[in-house]
């Protein structure tokens, strides 16, 4: 018998959350929330329930590995869960959750991104080769 | 469907034949059609469309925020969902 839960439903649909399959997750880490449909970032306040409900589309993608609700911009509406559809509407606004979590990751989220660009701009750039010292810093590893 | 544009053949003696399918077969969904036919004169002279299965959607769409409406209309059917859901949305638009 393939693994339940205690609802008994399979595990391998039913165990992880939307967010934690969603293409989009990184962009709710840093506290990047999109204010209108058609924006590649993270759609919670245009009321996705993704980081609650049950389901593992965007994981798998919907045809063939594509696809998946919230990673094209479709708001999770929760239709997974038992509670669908009353306890998700209205749909469009933001779940009352959300409020308080959005809140609470962007001060943190508005520090990575203030970081990351520290980061990257000696990630971005190769390492100095170019001289003439002894010891050599172009990464050659002789086999000896 | 727009109606035959009157022709001016002679009109031929009626012979009205009532043919009713419901519901009609090899499709999907439970459509009942209820026409008079005049094969005679080559003309449908009546003509019903019907649904023998009631699920509820206009009684409990009544009342719910008018945004959330495509998502529950695409669920009446698992084929042409699509289509339910713009048929929605333009009705809004047009009111």
């Amino acid at each position: 018998m393939i693994p339940l839960d205690d609802a008994g439903r399979p595990k391998w649909l039913f165990e992880r959350t939307v967010h934690e399959g969603c293409d989009r997750a990184a962009y709710y880490e840093t506290g990047d929330f999109a204010t209108e449909y058609g924006s590649p970032k993270c759609i919670v306040k245009l009321g996705c329930w993704g980081p609650v409900v049950q389901c593992n589309v965007p994981k798998r993608g919907w045809m063939a590995g594509m696809g998946g609700c919230p990673n094209v911009g479709g708001i999770c509406i929760g239709c997974t869960m038992p509670g669908f559809p009353d306890k998700f509407m209205p749909f469009m606004d933001e779940p009352p959750g959300s409020v308080l979590s959005s809140t609470l990751i962007k001060p943190y989220g508005w520090l990575i991104r203030a970081l990351r660009p520290l980061t990257q701009s000696t990630l971005n750039d190769e390492p100095r080769w170019r001289h003439n010292k002894p010891r050599l810093t172009t990464g050659y590893q002789p086999r000896a | 469907m727009a109606m035959p544009a009157a022709t001016t053949a002679v009109r031929q003696p009626s012979q009205i034949v009532e043919m009713n399918w419901d519901p009609i077969t090899r499709i999907v969904g439970s459509l009942g059609i209820y026409t008079k036919i005049d094969f005679g004169n080559r003309v449908v002279t009546d003509c019903q469309a019907t649904s023998s299965i009631f699920r509820g959607y206009s009684i409990f769409m009544k009342g719910k925020d008018p945004r959330d409406a495509h998502f529950i209309t695409s669920r009446i059917c698992g084929i042409c969902g699509d289509n339910h859901a713009t048929c929605s949305v333009y009705a809004q638009n047009m009111a």
